[in-house]
């Protein structure tokens, strides 16, 4: 279970560094393995946690369906601009994270 | 005559999940039930279900809203004895045959507290390693009246739980956490895994109050801004740098959940708001 959730993570870090996953979803994704994988006293998880706390009035997915169209357009340009103020530390947390456990897992 | 229950707890037989007691942070938050403007929330549940903002008013009638009406400005011909209006609604009592739905209101009564005897009485068969009166919880149930059973499964349960959270567990660096006496409570381990939240929860609130919360973000560094930093300085002031994230320890309940507590602090003046659980 440790390792699935350490490879989840791998996984999911990896998207978002790459640009495949977009930041805010994929920051709720890492967080929710954290737990199993060990990881919820690493520094750089503690800031995907923090990112994720901030975030998580934002809407992403299936959610996004059940929102009024205006406010729906106005959360997601402070999502924007919010990702483009932190974003940069979460892209760093997440490789470090990738590093962390490329070499755990090999 | 009927005794009121009471318990022995045998030491040698209690196994609880193990843990040393740690420090007790939080526990004088048991019991508490307040209203915290810092935390924006009742601290425990509402008793009432459903909030009824005027309970008594006809809300038709804008006369039942004038706080300084009295009996509609009439006190010579009538009266209003408990001021919410009662003899108006013992006349229309009256008039909708009260006295036949009393009697099968009252038969109702009895039917709906003879079931919860009943159920009283199946939750105490649960339970064991602890006595009422000198019997195991099963052998009290069976020779007991409704009313005892009743009086004996409250003061039973009120019994375990004050059990549990004397080993109850939180603090710098150690999962908030709450021991129940193994199959103590038998039918009733939902509850206590229930009430295992509650409580982590409480606690979680006491460690960031005690300052023992770990910052999570925002703060002086300029990469890692709070979503909300103006607003936070605009509502409880302060500069936005003095705002931070910050974060409880990790509570992880018997059921799998797992959560924490996070909330908003200002680092110079100590002032801690916004309280939320995080699920994860």
């Amino acid at each position: 279970m440790k390792n699935n959730a350490k490879a989840e993570i791998l996984r999911v870090a990896a998207g978002i560094v790459s640009g495949e996953m977009e930041i805010v979803e994929g920051c709720r994704l890492l967080v929710s393995h954290l737990g199993d994988a060990g990881l919820r006293n690493d520094p750089d998880a503690i800031t995907v946690v923090g990112f994720e706390s901030e975030t998580d009035n934002f809407p992403v997915g299936s959610q996004r369906a059940y929102w009024n169209p205006t406010a729906l357009a106005a959360k997601d340009a402070a999502r924007e601009a919010y990702v483009a103020a932190a974003g940069t530390a979460v892209l760093a947390a997440c490789q470090a994270l990738m590093a962390k456990l490329r070499t755990e897992i090999r | 005559m009927y005794d009121a229950p009471t318990h022995s707890y045998d030491a040698k037989r209690r196994k609880f999940t193990g843990k040393e007691r740690a420090a007790e942070t939080g526990l004088d938050y048991f019991g508490a039930r307040y209203y915290s403007n810092g935390l924006g929330r009742w601290i425990s549940a509402d008793w009432s279900a459903t909030p009824i903002p005027v309970p008594y008013a006809d809300l038709t009638d804008p006369q039942m809203l004038n706080l300084y009406g009295y009996v509609r400005g009439l006190p010579t011909t009538k009266a209003d004895l408990d001021g919410h209006g009662f003899l108006t609604k013992f006349k229309n009592w009256l008039n909708d045959g009260g006295w036949n739905e009393d009697k099968e209101a009252q038969q109702e009564r009895q039917r709906r507290f003879h079931q919860r005897a009943e159920d009283a009485r199946k939750s105490l068969s649960g339970m064991k390693n602890f006595t009422i009166n000198g019997k195991t919880p099963a052998e009290f149930a069976r020779g007991a009246t409704d009313q005892q059973a009743i009086a004996g499964l409250n003061a039973a349960t009120n019994f375990v739980f004050a059990e549990a959270q004397k080993n109850f567990f939180c603090g710098p660096g150690v999962s908030c956490g709450i021991a129940f006496p193994i199959g103590a409570l038998g039918a009733l381990d939902a509850d206590a895994v229930a009430l295992s939240k509650q409580l982590a929860s409480q606690a979680q609130v006491g460690e960031l109050e005690a300052g023992d919360g770990r910052i999570i973000f925002g703060g002086a560094g300029a990469n890692k801004p709070l979503t909300e930093a103006s607003r936070l300085v605009g509502e409880y002031g302060g500069r936005a740098a003095d705002w931070v994230k910050i974060s409880s320890s990790n509570f992880k309940a018997a059921d799998g959940v797992s959560f924490e507590t996070h909330a908003y602090k200002n680092v110079v003046t100590g002032q801690i708001v916004e309280f939320k659980t995080k699920f994860q």
